[in-house]
């Protein structure tokens, strides 16, 4: 079964990269770059909705089987379900990918080689950190989505939640993304510590991904991927 | 070789109701077909032979082993190929990623020698040329075929196939039975079906369900010469428990003669229905 694993992720991935969602989050992305600035790089603007369709995605992915009814077909397999919800969860890396693409274009088109970009008269060096929070909230958001389609058995929960954790009343409360450059800062955008807020985002990835493995698993693995999740969760979100 | 699928008193209940009362079963090499009206308890039966499904009591072995063992009900997996009735395959994965999802299921990890097997069994169901068209622009034989290529990836020592030939037209049916028929050479095939057809041209051996339990247990030509002497043509309907018209005008009756009547050959069908009797002559009815 060792090999399976990575064999299967490879095929969720490639879906993944083909998947229509990410294929319009990757269009949007390509949309918003004639418009990104100093301001926007670091605040991850063009990844947003290529972060809100992975969520979409990974639901989607996961959840694929029960939708086809194809249950019976995959229970007889010698691969167990966990190995199928780790794949996807992998998979998600691959959206993770495209947006680290974007990070790194947009990072070399606006900020360059030197690191130091001009904002309003001033020279202002971001932290490359900074930049790396979107592939990282994209790879977390997807491990989310993978988590609640495990959990759920209503694909149109998917979209509701989508819209609700990125851009309602709640999405608009959770620091997805901090500024470490005050002077990049728009008015009331979140300031902190961009490496502890990747440790928070990478604590939101762990958990979703425990969380989506304990419902097939309730072996060692799955429990102490929760726990270090949770450990990163709460140490990112109280040092960020 | 030993008996691929041994059930001894094996029973499945689904709250109060009984799919399986006390299923005793032997199945070794060949094809084995599985008859029985909608409801007999087939799809129970192939669901546990293919180890999807735990029996509420009584024993069950599949190739030697307990499938209540983890380790031996993966080993078992390892070794069955399986085609539900239902087999749900993704419809935007083409047929050569389908099986090829399958294949990694089944293990096959490297990637050249899995694509290598996948080509084979899609070549083998006569798929080769449409590997690379998605399932939903395929036709529902088609489909079929497919989701026979998935079950025989890696030659299984045991092949369970529910229902496999619904759907199919005639060309395909013979398709079908060229590969199965070449599949069973030195191999266990259990074949659950509607079609008596099917039994006649594949099996050497025929299971009838009814209610959960086994009524018949025998060879087709057994199945068939159990309604020898009930099986009549005749100008009229009147008198059988089962009648019907026939294509050249002529009544077939089986069970009691009409006046007039003359008896015939009897098919393996017509002991199917016989055996059935009150519920052939509901489903006929219906």
């Amino acid at each position: 079964m060792t090999g399976v694993l990575p064999a299967l992720a490879r095929i969720e991935a490639r879906r993944v990269v083909r998947h229509p969602g990410v294929l319009l989050g990757v269009l949007a992305a390509f949309a918003w770059l004639p418009a990104i600035d100093a301001e926007t790089v670091v605040a991850q603007d063009e990844i947003a909705v290529l972060g809100m369709l992975t969520f979409l995605v990974g639901f989607l992915n996961v959840d694929r089987v029960r939708r086809d009814g194809a249950d019976d077909l995959y229970a007889a397999a010698p691969s167990p379900r966990r190995v199928r919800t780790g794949a996807v969860l992998l998979s998600m890396l691959a959206a993770g990918a495209i947006a680290s693409l974007f990070a790194l274009v947009s990072w070399l088109v606006v900020v360059g080689l030197d690191g130091e970009v001009v904002h309003e008269g001033f020279a202002v060096r971001p932290s490359p950190l900074e930049a790396a929070q979107g592939p990282f909230l994209v790879t977390a958001i997807g491990a989310l989505g993978v988590f609640v389609g495990r959990w759920t058995a209503r694909p149109v929960l998917a979209p509701i939640l989508m819209v609700g954790l990125l851009v309602g009343p709640v999405g608009w409360n959770i620091p997805w993304i901090v500024n470490g450059t005050a002077a990049l800062a728009p008015g009331e955008w979140t300031l902190g510590d961009p490496a502890w807020h990747l440790v928070f985002l990478g604590g939101i990835g762990l958990v979703s991904a425990g969380l989506a493995l304990v419902r097939d698993s309730r072996r060692r693995g799955p429990v102490a991927l929760l726990a270090v999740g949770l450990v990163a969760l709460i140490a990112g979100a109280a040092l960020q | 070789m030993n008996d691929a699928i041994r059930l001894d008193g094996v029973t499945k209940a689904y709250g109060g109701t009984l799919a399986l009362a006390g299923v005793t079963l032997d199945v070794g090499e060949g094809i084995t077909g599985l008859l029985g009206p909608n409801g007999a308890g087939k799809t129970t039966l192939m669901r546990m032979a293919a180890t999807v499904l735990a029996p509420s009591g009584g024993s069950l072995r599949l190739l030697g082993r307990d499938p209540r063992d983890l380790a031996a009900r993966v080993e078992i997996r390892r070794r069955l190929g399986y085609m539900p009735q239902e087999p749900g395959m993704h419809r935007h994965f083409t047929a050569f990623e389908f099986v090829d999802y399958i294949a990694t299921l089944k293990e096959w990890t490297a990637r050249d020698g899995r694509h290598e097997e996948v080509r084979r069994v899609l070549r083998a169901v006569g798929l080769g040329d449409v590997a690379h068209r998605r399932i939903r622009a395929l036709s529902g034989g088609m489909r079929r075929r497919v989701a026979l290529a998935q079950a025989m990836l890696g030659s299984p020592e045991l092949l369970v196939l529910d229902e496999p030939t619904a759907g199919l037209d005639p060309q395909q049916r013979l398709r079908f039975r060229e590969v199965v028929s070449e599949l069973a050479e030195e191999r266990t095939v259990l074949l659950s079906t509607h079609q008596t057809e099917d039994v006649a041209a594949l099996c050497r051996r025929v299971v009838a369900l009814r209610e959960g339990s086994v009524t018949f247990d025998g060879t087709p030509r057994e199945l068939a010469e159990l309604a020898r002497g009930h099986v009549w043509t005749a100008d009229r309907r009147e008198g059988a428990a089962l009648s019907w018209r026939t294509g050249d005008g002529a009544h077939r009756h089986i069970g009691d003669p009409p006046r007039g009547a003359r008896l015939v050959e009897p098919t393996l069908e017509d002991g199917y229905l016989l055996l059935l009797g009150e519920t052939a002559t509901m489903e006929m009815a219906a």
